[in-house]
């Protein structure tokens, strides 16, 4: 049993892409965790969709046992942490497991916003820092600027960073003295009643829930009776054990371990993360745990066949097991029949959850535009939240219309500094500040409604920067704005999925872009087709699609009937594949109209 | 396989060409020596393997480029057709390409029996002729038709097509006027489409031709409509025009879901009820000819209920539309009974309508354009 005095947890920190999930790879390699021989690329990514894009969404953990030269026992837990903004929450709560943070930054790129900002989350966790120059090895680094960077940016001494490669290894073994030197031990009381810090949970068929914990005071072992806290649920520890990276059994977990624990636990409500685990009859004190992660976009999921509706709550049922971050409830529209109105943390999120649905449950979905979440505080004096346009209530019992503010970083090099100023005043931006990282790039701060910024501004800001430009975002508050609901008609029927909320002013503006975007997407028919955008009562644009003119095909060939008949045949499929408003017919990729309309 | 019935009519393909047309996907070679030889041996023996009870009252040789072969070849095809298997008045139709026509070849037809000629003229604009990638120009048109009439054919039909990239309506009016003036009994006028996989559409994808928009190509096929009754060439179906007893039996045939029997490559059938083809390549034709003699590698049969609707669009492509009795002699249904309920909202909408006492069902005028819109609710 190692000591808990040589316990180390720490997680890495990084602006994606800068090499993290490498360097852990290299961290397995170098501890003697993971053979050569068994090495394959990037250990702690395990699912499919996240190694095909790259990044990693939930956090895992891997223990490494490691045999120092002054002959001592060490345990190094790495925790690791997703790697893009809109799940910037799941890294606070592996945080939350550590007291050591190692600060990823690649020598050819410098510090980015994503960098930034996880610095921040890990200073406000008082965690002790390890500066880390990576991709020493490629010809263009240029490890002394970078440097540079880093004094200035932590105010650290020089000779705290340190500089390897996660590719070739060089350096890493420097690193992990400085894992066991710099970061301090676990300091839980060993003695004391068991509090363990639930930060992830998975769903497995067999085995049910299976919490990943961070023991904080005392331990927990096989056949233990234990209690989650807040949800008050008692339940016998069927298996506990580490992760290595593989789950490994083992009988106990002590004062400082990351592992995971099972207790035949099937229903998801019991396995909330951030809960503090305890054992069955103590009187503790939770742990701070993190907020709660919130749903930040929404968009309603519909299956393309009515008769799907089941298997696509089933699909969403399973999910949800594995990903505490996203939402779901039941809701019905006109156009598009029975379908649910889903949460997401930000737009990544949700295409890959939509993604994951397709793939692994082969259900079509029509998606509807994705909106942020409002706050109305109605006249009577009650505070709603709108998760769906269909929700907001008539306008003469609205006191107010909030919308989520972020606080909105965007790093770039100072040339592009009016760039980002007018983009960012586009959108409704609010200046707050502008920081030299060095002597070539700017961190800019605004606040800028959530509406703003989660569909696009990611794009643009990177086609507008030539690529340089990074950012992050944290939510601020609710803000009180002029919104209003815009409706739109197909032949004189309002469609309840397309309805959006927009600024006022903007209104005329967003409506005639939507008709614009409709008119393109809804085929022609067999008579003129009538598209308005209103808000209330009032026509704010409208458009026309005019009837077919021509449609019809030449002879048969040598007495080809059935491909005419085929040819018919696949026009009339085609159009059973729609949804019909009224007497129209509109493809279901004309939902997503109200998105994509936004820069026409 | 052979297909036995009383069907009366017969189609056979010659699928060799000069060259390749630029909006073309039938099934057609570039004419090669050897490979027309084989096709025409194992076409004997698909013709040897036929089995029928009844007089042809139409056959109709088309393409590819029949004409295209030597006066040898075309012997060969020919004598099959000679002789008792032709009712008395048998229309017997040839396609034929201008460049491709000689008083020898003309008259080794009339004197086998084909009194109808299909020329494929598309366009009296050398632009358009090649913007459609044809061979032949304005002239050799002129003298096919002239020549035509010489060997003494009274009965001509030429093949138009509108809707070329660039045409302009004055183009279109002047390609008409010239057809007229030419004199021809009958005239097909087809819309150009891109076919999926012919060079034009690829041209267009490349956006190296523009083509017109619908709003253009409904103008034309509006003249269309217009100029050619004008000239007393009626409308019998949406694309087809002819002098009072001109019409075409053999493809009549086909809209009223009549039998008959394909010949030869990619050939289609229909008999009793069920379709048949033959396979598209050259190669598989000629081995399965000799060893299984038939080329046969489709074949459908429909449930009746599909099969009437196939039946109901295809027959209202004609002018004169579904005849009731006819119908029911035909298919043994009711009309009404099998489809009323997508036929009479189309009636109330106006792009179907009522004649003869409720015993002809057809397309409207306003129909006719868009007709296949109309067609998809029905089939
Ligand atoms: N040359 C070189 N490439 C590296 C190094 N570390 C990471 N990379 C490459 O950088 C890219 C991003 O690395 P990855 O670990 O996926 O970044 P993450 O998004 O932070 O997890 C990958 O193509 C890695 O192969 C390094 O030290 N040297
Ligand atoms: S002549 Fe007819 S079959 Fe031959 S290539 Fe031209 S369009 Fe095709």
């Amino acid at each position: 049993m190692v000591k808990q005095e040589n316990i180390r947890n720490f997680s890495i920190i990084a602006h994606i892409d800068h090499g993290k999930s490498t360097l852990a790879d290299r961290l397995l390699l170098a501890t003697g965790l993971v053979s050569e021989r068994d090495f394959r690329d990037q250990f702690l990514d395990d699912m499919e969709l996240e190694r095909e894009r790259g990044i990693t969404i939930k956090a895992r953990s891997v223990a490494m046992p490691y045999k120092h030269t002054d002959k001592n026992e060490y345990l190094l837990n790495l925790i690791d942490t997703p790697g893009h903004v809109d799940f910037s929450y799941e890294v606070s709560r592996s945080l939350a497991a550590c007291e050591g943070s190692l600060l990823v930054v690649d020598a050819t790129q410098g510090i980015e916003a994503q960098t930034v900002a996880n610095s921040y989350l890990a200073l406000n966790h008082d965690l002790a820092i390890i500066p880390v120059v990576n991709k020493i090895d490629l010809p263009s680094a240029q490890p002394e600027g970078v440097k540079e960077e880093i004094v200035d940016f932590l105010g650290c001494h020089p000779d705290e960073i340190i500089f390897v490669s996660a590719k070739t290894g060089q350096g890493v073994p420097e690193l992990i003295e400085a894992i066991i030197k710099r970061i301090p031990a676990p300091s839980g009381k060993k003695e004391g009643p068991l509090r363990a810090l639930i930060f992830d949970s998975v769903y497995d068929d067999y085995r049910g829930v299976i919490s990943h914990i961070r023991v904080v005071d005392g331990e927990v072992g096989k056949g233990d009776m234990v209690r989650m806290l807040q949800v008050g649920r008692e339940y016998d520890v069927t298996e506990l054990g580490t992760f290595s990276p593989k789950m490994k059994q083992c009988n106990r977990l002590t004062t400082g371990q990351v592992g995971y624990v099972v207790g035949n636990i099937k229903e998801l409500s019991n396995a909330n993360i951030g809960d503090t685990l305890t054992a069955a009859k103590a009187q503790v004190e939770p742990l701070p745990g993190y907020v709660e992660p919130q749903s930040m976009v929404y968009c309603g999921l519909y299956p393309s066949a009515t008769e799907n509706f089941e298997n696509l709550r089933k699909a969403l049922d399973r999910l949800a097991l594995n990903d505490c971050s996203f939402t779901y409830e039941p809701e019905s529209s006109q156009a598009l029949g029975f379908g649910f109105r889903c949460g997401f943390l930000g737009m990544l999120h949700m295409d890959i959850i939509r993604e994951r649905l397709e793939r692994e449950s082969d259900i079509d979905l029509v998606t509807t535009a994705p909106n942020v979440t409002y706050e109305i505080l109605k006249t009577s004096g009650e505070l709603i939240k709108v998760h769906s346009p269909a929700d907001v209530p008539d306008r003469g019992v609205i006191e107010e219309f909030r919308e989520p503010i972020v606080k909105l970083q965007v790093m770039v090099p100072r040339e592009f500094i009016g760039t980002i100023m007018t983009l960012a005043e586009d959108r409704r931006g609010i200046y707050k500040t502008l920081e030299y990282i060095g002597s070539f790039r700017v961190l800019l701060s605004y606040e800028i409604p959530f509406a703003e910024i989660v569909f696009d501004f990611y794009d643009k800001l990177k086609s507008s920067t030539r690529g340089y430009g990074t950012m992050d975002y944290e939510l601020l508050c609710y803000r009180d704005s002029d919104l209003a609901k815009i409706d739109i008609l197909v032949a004189g029927v309002p469609v309840d999925a397309l309805s959006l909320i927009c600024v006022r002013d903007k209104a005329d503006k967003r409506g005639r872009a939507i008709l614009q975007k409709l008119r393109k997407e809804i085929p022609r028919h067999m008579f003129q087709v009538a598209l308005q955008a209103a808000v209330g009562a009032k026509v704010v644009a409208r458009e026309n699609i005019a009837p077919f003119r021509k449609n019809v095909t030449a002879k048969c060939y040598g007495g080809d009937i059935t491909r005419k008949r085929k040819l018919l045949e696949k026009q009339k499929e085609g159009k059973k594949r729609m949804r019909m408003v009224g007497n129209v017919t509109v493809p279901q990729k004309a939902f997503l109209a109200v998105l994509d309309s936004r820069d026409d | 396989m052979a297909p036995a019935s009383s069907s009366s009519a017969l189609y056979l393909h010659i699928p060799f060409c000069l060259s390749r047309c630029n909006y073309c996907t039938f099934t057609s070679y570039i004419q090669k020596q050897a490979d027309i030889s084989r096709y025409l041996d194992a076409l004997t023996i698909e013709f040897e393997h036929l089995v029928y009870s009844n007089k042809l009252e139409s056959i109709y040789i088309g393409g590819g480029t029949p004409t295209c072969l030597s006066l040898k070849e075309i012997e060969k095809w020919l004598v099959l057709l000679s002789g008792e298997c032709k009712a008395p008045g048998c229309e017997f139709t040839v396609e034929a390409n201008p460049g491709t026509l000689t008083m020898d070849k003309l008259m080794l037809l009339r004197t086998a029996g084909v009194n109808r000629l299909s020329i494929g003229c598309q366009t009296f604009c050398e632009k358009g002729l090649q913007i459609l990638g044809r061979t032949h120009n304005v002239r050799q048109t002129e003298d096919a038709i002239a020549m035509a009439r010489e060997a003494g054919f009274d009965n001509i039909s030429l093949d138009l097509i509108f809707g070329w990239p660039g045409q302009t309506p004055c183009d279109w009016g002047r390609d008409m006027e010239k057809a007229v003036a030419l004199g021809v009994e009958h005239i097909s006028a087809y819309c150009l489409s891109y076919e999926s996989g012919s060079p034009l559409e690829q041209l267009r994808e490349a956006g190296k031709i523009t083509p017109l928009t619908e709003d253009e190509e409904r103008d034309l096929f509006d003249m269309t409509g217009e100029f050619f009754p004008a000239a007393g060439l009626m409308r019998y179906e949406i694309s087809n025009f002819a002098r009072l007893g001109h019409e075409c039996r053999h493809n009549l045939n086909y809209w009223k879901g009549g039998e008959y029997f394909g010949l030869g490559l990619a050939a289609h059938s229909h008999v009793g009820q069920e379709r048949f083809a033959n396979t598209c390549d050259l190669e598989e034709y000629v081995n399965k000819l000799q060893l299984e003699g038939s080329a046969c590698v489709f074949r459908e049969k429909l449930p009746p209920e599909k099969y009437l609707r196939e039946l109901t669009v295809i027959w209202l492509r004609l002018a004169a539309g579904i005849n009731l009795r006819e119908f029911r002699a035909r298919t043994g249904a009711e009309l009404m009974k099998a489809l009323g309920q997508e036929i009479t909202p189309l009636v109330r909408t106006g792009w179907l309508a009522w004649s003869d006492n409720h015993e002809r069902l057809f397309l409207t005028e306003k129909a006719l354009p868009v007709a296949d819109s109309v067609l998809a609710e029905l089939v």
